[in-house]
């Protein structure tokens, strides 16, 4: 084969607004950028100016794979989607999120490394994309539909195995907090692009292709993938074989009594042996995936109907293919629904006020009101379908007190505890949206080690072993202080960036640390050995980390063109001055110290938190130096 | 070299497509699912998974169902090859398949079916569940 190598060449474009259809060369970013969060970033970055806003027209929903995508790297089935997102608050930012599944690859194989669509369709499209081939189509038959019944209608009417991602009736009404889906239980769910999706009258995509993703050197490529594959991590949740499947030692024994009774079989997405998703039927109920999704119900339904009831596994499972059926984001609705309880509890609102069965919070009828209230955005759902930040302002002062409680900052809701880990607390200052769900590496370092099971468990001489080398000192590891994190939070986003432009899962690509690996130490290498034996192109971890490292400084020069500043690096009240279990908080002039230390690293100003054009002139981003000197001399210019 | 079977188990099958990546790739130099010799189907809406694969039949119908000379060759590990040169696309070998097992190469009007990699059969090397072995006899 001749090539291209990795990528496939192209990225499709489309207007809804005008019905135009064109493409362009990857080439044009794939250098700086390689692909996923990288060329993302770079489009939003010339494309989406500040001032747009989520439900605009202008607004544009980026889907970017990356070299890997379609080949046999373990993992590489992800998709970026960049776009601003109507779910953060207060400042509706650009951001990123991703879905797995096998919609990225399948893009790959009809001929496109990514897709951008902007402008609105007059009514309802879905745009199908065969071979080569993009369509605009009536979505007349499929809107209000379910993402189930709508992609398998799609299926029908295209006369194809297509992959297929699309919305429910969440992202149709435009609720801040609806999901892209695909399959059953696969989505973008924590930006709130389903409702960017809405805003475009854009009901699906669907892909298929019988083009093939070519690699420069196939044997080094193969020896990669296996390398990669013999250290990756395993998915507590999965069912891989070869010792990757550990559900067994799962510490969660009502999940494991529901998977025991009801789940038929693993699902994985493609190219990826870890088989993280459960298909499971239960009777009246339905078909479909179940891992980490309804973990916003179990415990209520279970506490409600009895642990190991019927009735309880009912609206468990109902709850989670409702959730994904509708739409509707699972992970807002871990904190949502203890924060409807505490209200309730507090006297802040009553059934007959918000109109919701407050009372039987774990029934199913509890969820399905909940659900569809928000999916059709009637009666509550007028303000719950808003995420709950909007929700906690619309409901007063007791509301958001309640709120900060169980959100960290931008209206994403808690993951990980930041009074706990400093280095939580800190990726968690700098982001636009909740960083852990793409740091995952650096949570099975530090964070999460002490929960998983022998034999896998990280033992502290390997932990400390792997802080040394990665991060260059075992401080990073010792949650009483904050000396060292500033450095390991940098560390932590160019990694972060750098899997994500590939685009490998963030869950078991084996940077930091890896169960299955000799002393659990994970390997980065696997990145860049993968990538430069995909494309021809001679990478090392250095070149893929400065890479990593532009592409976090240009996400920044977006949010600070969006009003990002020093000042807004920073985490709701409450957890500066109500304890963790441990008795901690964050401790405000350390936190602001390694705030300090965090810019100087950077090169950024410490006062104000914005790059300096030095900074992003030496990584080879002048002409975003030249751009932000000029909205820095009046602000309110529009841009070039 | 000895002979090799296949046997297959789909309910171990967890939908990655390794199997149909690594195959293309070994038979067109890219990775590409649809051009695999082997055929996953699945539907993650009812959770039903068939796996399309040679068995490798002891005697092969389609290597006794094909009339043109020189299209099919028996090699030393039992495995039938087929010859897209000589191949005339005439789909007796397919009809004789009782596994649907032999599919028509998108590339062209001939037919392609698994040639066990020159017994080193990769689907069932890079298969992360074992549902698909190979098996010396």
């Amino acid at each position: 084969m001749s090539g291209p190598f990795g990528w496939v060449g192209r990225i499709l474009r489309i207007d809804l607004t005008s019905e135009r259809i064109w493409s362009e060369d990857t080439g044009r970013y794939s250098r700086d950028y390689i692909g996923g969060v990288g060329i993302a970033a770079r489009i939003l970055w010339n494309e989406v100016p500040p001032g747009v806003r989520p439900f605009d027209p202008e607004n544009k929903l980026i889907f970017m794979t990356g070299p890997l995508t379609g080949t046999a790297a373990p993992s590489s089935s992800r998709v970026i989607i960049g776009s601003k997102s109507p779910s953060l608050h207060p400042i509706e930012h650009s951001t990123r999120s991703s879905v797995g599944g096998d919609w990225g690859p399948e893009l790959k194989y009809a001929g496109y490394d990514g897709l951008v669509i902007e402008g609105r369709a007059e009514r309802p499209v879905y745009v199908s994309i065969l071979d080569g081939e993009a369509e605009i189509r009536s979505a007349s038959g499929l809107w209000g539909l379910g993402a189930f019944a709508a992609q398998r209608e799609i299926a029908r009417q295209l006369g194809r195995d297509v992959e297929t991602l699309c919305i429910g009736p969440a992202g149709e009404n435009l609720s801040r907090i609806a999901t892209i889906q695909t399959q059953t239980g696969r989505a973008s769910g924590h930006s709130g692009f389903g409702g960017v999706m809405g805003s475009k009258n854009l009901k699906a995509i669907a892909v298929w292709g019988t083009g093939g993703v070519g690699v420069a050197d196939p044997e080094g490529f193969l020896e990669a993938c296996e390398y990669a594959r013999s250290i990756m991590v395993p998915h507590p949740m999965g069912g891989g074989a070869g010792g990757l499947g550990w559900t067994r030692a799962l510490p969660d024994g009502r999940l494991l009594r529901f998977f025991s009774k009801h789940r038929r079989r693993y699902f994985s997405c493609h190219s990826c042996p870890a088989a993280c998703d459960g298909f499971c039927s239960v009777p009246g109920v339905g078909s479909g995936s179940e891992k980490c999704d309804g973990w916003f119900y179990r415990d209520y339904a279970y506490d409600y109907y009895g642990d190991g009831s019927e009735e309880g596994d009912g609206a468990f499972f109902y709850a989670t293919l409702a959730a994904n059926d509708l739409g509707v984001d699972c992970f807002e609705l871990v904190s949502m629904i203890p924060w409807l309880a505490r209200m309730r509890d507090r006297g802040l609102i009553d059934d007959g006020g918000i109109g919701l069965p407050l009372g039987r919070i774990g029934s199913r009828e509890f969820a399905e009101a909940l659900l569809r209230a928000i999916a059709l955005k009637e009666g509550p759902g007028r303000i719950l379908s808003e995420g709950s930040a909007r929700a906690a302002e619309a409901l007063g002062v007791g509301a958001r007190e309640l709120y900060e409680a169980l959100w960290f900052a931008y209206g994403q809701n808690q993951h990980d505890d930041v009074r706990s880990y400093p280095i939580v607390a800190l990726l968690w200052a700098f982001d636009s949206r909740d960083p852990m769900i793409d740091t995952h590496a650096i949570r099975h370092l530090v964070v999460t080690r002490l929960l998983w099971p022998e034999p896998f468990g990280l033992k502290e001489r390997e932990r400390d072993a792997i802080c040394e080398r990665i991060f260059g000192s075992a401080d990073v590891a010792d949650h009483s202080t904050y000396r060292g994190k500033a450095r390991a939070a940098v560390i932590c986003q160019h990694y972060s960036r750098a899997f994500s432009t590939l685009v490998l899962c963030d869950w078991t690509v084996p940077i930091f640390s890896s169960p299955s690996a000799r002393d659990h130490m994970g390997d980065p290498t696997v990145m860049n050995r993968l990538l430069s034996a995909a494309t021809g192109l001679e990478y090392g971890l250095g070149d893929l980390l400065l890479i990593g490292e532009r592409i976090y400084n240009l996400e920044r020069a977006q949010l600070v063109r969006e009003g990002r500043r020093r000042g807004s690096d920073a985490l709701y009240e409450y957890w500066f001055s109500n304890p963790d279990p441990s008795g901690k908080v964050i401790p405000r002039e350390e936190f602001e110290r390694a705030k300090d230390e965090f810019y100087a690293i950077r090169g950024w100003d410490p006062e104000t938190g914005i790059p300096r054009p030095e900074k992003l002139r030496e990584l080879g981003l002048g002409d975003v130096a030249d751009e932000m000197e000029k909205y820095l001399r009046d602000p309110g210019r529009a841009p070039a | 070299m000895s002979e090799v079977l296949i046997s297959v188990d789909p309910g171990l099958c967890i939908g990655c497509r390794i199997c149909e990546l690594v195959c293309s790739l070994a038979h067109t130099g890219a990775f590409n699912p649809k051009r695999g010799l082997l055929a996953i189907h699945k539907d993650v809406f009812s959770g039903h998974v068939s796996i399309t694969i040679c068995r490798h039949c002891r005697p092969p119908p389609c290597y006794e169902a094909c009339g043109v000379e020189g299209a099919m060759a028996m090699g030393p590990n039992g495995a039938v090859a087929i010859n897209p040169s000589k191949c005339t696309g005439c789909g007796a070998c397919a009809d004789a398949c009782p596994y649907g097992a032999i599919l028509r190469d998108g590339a062209g009007g001939a037919f392609a079916k698994c040639d066990l990699c020159s017994g080193e059969a990769l689907c069932a090397k890079w298969c992360p569940q074992g549902a698909i072995r190979a098996m010396g006899i």
